[in-house]
């Protein structure tokens, strides 16, 4: 892949707008909250899009469309089984207690409900995974530049990652919510063309249907056994593990994601987030998953396409690219490139203004300076902001370590927000839930994350206690800790609750189901109902689900 | 600020170059497309930008 003066112009003209919006956005920051909480002031359709747009990084870029190469149309399920139903419910049912609680962070909401310890728990697991998470980023996007154009990966993943520092530094979350919705137009406008243009030159999605094996364009009707997909996943796994457990703990308890809903400007707004961000959500497989479907069919083609490899298997992690040099002449070439760099960025800042705000309000606050005037705490996240990118600079050459980026994800997130969500769906809806039972459920639901990974084996991966059972695929291994950590922290959380002490409920006012007010919507709109807008949207995204059947 | 103001230059700015490199070059192709999609692509971008600026316009009214 070659780049022409034009296509390092549109790159300067993008790090200038975002660097500019940064700059202009300076101005807003004057207190702590300003800068790591937006002060609230966001508007609806900027949260909704950075909610999509936070969670929209290289790797889920380059990640999704090695998948739909790798498994074809199943892949959809991590968008119309796990992402849309978690972001219903998001939106739906949990928004009110985290506006009622007027927490800050999933861990202060943690600390509301519960206690310190728990708090303290998630905050710390939270800290890690962000910096984690924001490593792997950096790495993929350090690896391809250096393959694909010969870049320096030092020399990308600094540039890069010190781009998002200028702008978070200056503007905080303000600055990193804004850049994300022109970084979503982006990726959406630089990634639609080659989606476009690579399944109509693949004869259009009958014509792909005619050349690729049938497993690779339905979407459910391999599922019911795991050894006839190549996922190696069946319909229990997929839709227990992938859309209850890892998606909903994803989508409804990492801050990541949450801190965006939470910089709405009110309650109802914050509940519209995640519902609004679910229609441009679910039409995102058609630009992201298809064209790695539709490069296996034109590799049968004889065009001269071939699926990229690496020793006797296949790169799918370089397929996005491969394609890009196949369907964009230089300047087009220049925005895909573009875009690639924005989905980057967006994902590190979502993982940086998350990281700066747990560390500052959940971690620093609450252990190390209490009572400090509001300006220490101000200095103290902008010098986080700092210290969380040099932290993921050091986890990027980490990364360097392992190969398939997507199932390291997953596996983190099993052992993080799986148990979580079991201790959120307890702690909102069960008045009974008590500090101690949520502390050692997520603790036992932890151990048994690890357990379950060192119990079972997949392509090699884990067993390092001992051989249990062997399952087909990483995926299916990674799906069933989720479901293992989710069960066990919920078992224990209900135990240890029934033989401690409840909390008093006037102490559980906004924070639990029952005894918080939930607003009514009697005087607004039809599409201003969350629950309404919610049915509509799974609706809709049913229906795209019989589309792919 | 009014996101749609900044949002709306750069993709004005964007189409504008792209859709010049398409009228510059009008024969570049990569290896397995047929049409100038710099040209079509770079519209594109041009008329989404103008669209954000408009709606930007309206709302200052």
């Amino acid at each position: 892949m070659t780049l022409f003066a034009v296509d390092y112009i549109i790159l300067i003209v993008y790090f200038a707008f975002v660097l500019g919006i940064g700059w202009y956005l300076k101005r807003t920051v004057s207190t702590s909250e300003d800068f790591l909480t937006s002060g609230r002031s966001v508007p609806l359709w900027i949260t909704s899009l950075a909610f999509v747009a936070a969670n929209l990084g290289a790797q889920e870029l380059i990640g999704m469309c090695a998948s739909g190469a790798k498994y074809g149309i199943m892949t959809s399920h991590f968008y119309w089984v796990g992402a849309i139903p978690a972001m219903v419910f998001m939106g739906v049912f949990m928004m009110p207690f985290y506006f009622g609680s007027r927490a800050r962070s999933v861990p202060e909401y943690l600390k509301l409900r519960f206690d310190e310890k728990t708090r303290a728990f998630n905050a710390f697991s939270f800290a890690v995974m962000t910096v984690f998470s924001s490593g792997i980023s950096m790495y993929a996007l350090g690896l391809l530049l250096q393959l694909v154009l010969g870049w320096s990966f030092t020399a990308s993943v600094l540039l890069s990652a010190g781009i998002v520092l200028v702008y978070t530094f200056l503007g905080g979350l303000t600055s990193a919510i804004y850049n994300e919705v022109l970084q979503f137009f982006l990726i959406v406008l630089g990634f639609a063309p080659l989606a476009y243009l690579s399944v109509q030159k693949a004869g259009g999605w009958e014509g792909m249907k005619g050349r690729l094996p049938a497993v690779m364009t339905s979407s459910w009707q391999y599922m019911g056994d795991a050894s006839q997909n190549p996922m190696g996943v069946d319909v229990f796994a997929m839709v227990a593990g992938l859309g209850f457990v890892l998606s909903f703990g994803y989508w409804c308890t990492n801050f990541l994601v949450v801190q965006r809903a939470l910089a709405a400007r009110n309650m109802a707004e914050g509940r519209l987030t995640p519902l609004v961000g679910a229609f441009p959500k679910m039409l995102l497989p058609l630009v992201v998953i298809m064209p790695g479907i539709a490069a296996v069919a034109l590799s049968q083609m004889g065009l001269g396409y071939e699926l990229p490899r690496k020793g006797d298997g296949y790169d799918y992690d370089q397929v996005l690219t491969t394609l890009m040099a196949q369907f964009y002449p230089s300047g087009l070439l220049g925005v895909g490139l573009t875009g690639l760099m924005a989905s980057f960025m967006s994902g590190m800042a979502g993982n940086v203004t998350a990281f700066n705000t747990v560390w500052t309000y959940d971690i620093y606050q609450s252990y190390i300076k209490k009572d400090a005037p509001d300006s220490h705490y101000l200095l103290v996240g902008r010098i986080t902001t700092i210290a969380g990118v040099a932290l993921s600079i050091a986890c990027a050459y980490l990364a360097t370590l392992y190969n398939n980026i997507m199932d390291l994800l997953q596996l983190v997130f099993g052992f993080v927000n799986a148990p979580l969500f079991a201790t959120f769906l307890l702690g909102m809806f069960w008045k009974r839930a008590a500090a101690n039972g949520a502390f050692a459920g997520l603790i036992s639901g932890t151990l048994a994350a690890a357990a379950t990974h060192g119990l079972t084996v997949a392509e090699g991966k884990g067993g390092w206690i001992a051989t249990l059972t062997a399952y087909p695929s990483t995926m299916a291994q990674n799906f069933w800790i989720a479901i293992w950590a989710f069960t066990v922290c919920f078992v224990v959380t209900v135990l240890v609750s029934w033989i401690s002490a409840p909390k008093p409920v006037e102490e559980l006012k906004g924070l639990v189901w029952g005894v918080t007010p939930i607003p009514r919507e009697e005087n607004v709109p039809w599409y201003e109902k969350p629950a309404l807008l919610g049915v509509i949207v799974l609706a809709a995204c049913l229906v795209l689900n019989i589309i792919f059947w | 600020m009014d996101l749609r103001k900044p949002s709306g230059m750069f993709f004005t700015l964007l189409g504008f170059i792209v859709a010049a490199t398409g009228l510059v070059n009008p024969s570049a192709r990569a290896p397995l497309t047929d049409l100038n999609v710099n040209l079509y692509a770079g519209a594109g971008m041009l008329i989404f930008g103008g669209l954000l600026l408009w709606l930007a316009h309206r709302a200052s009214r």
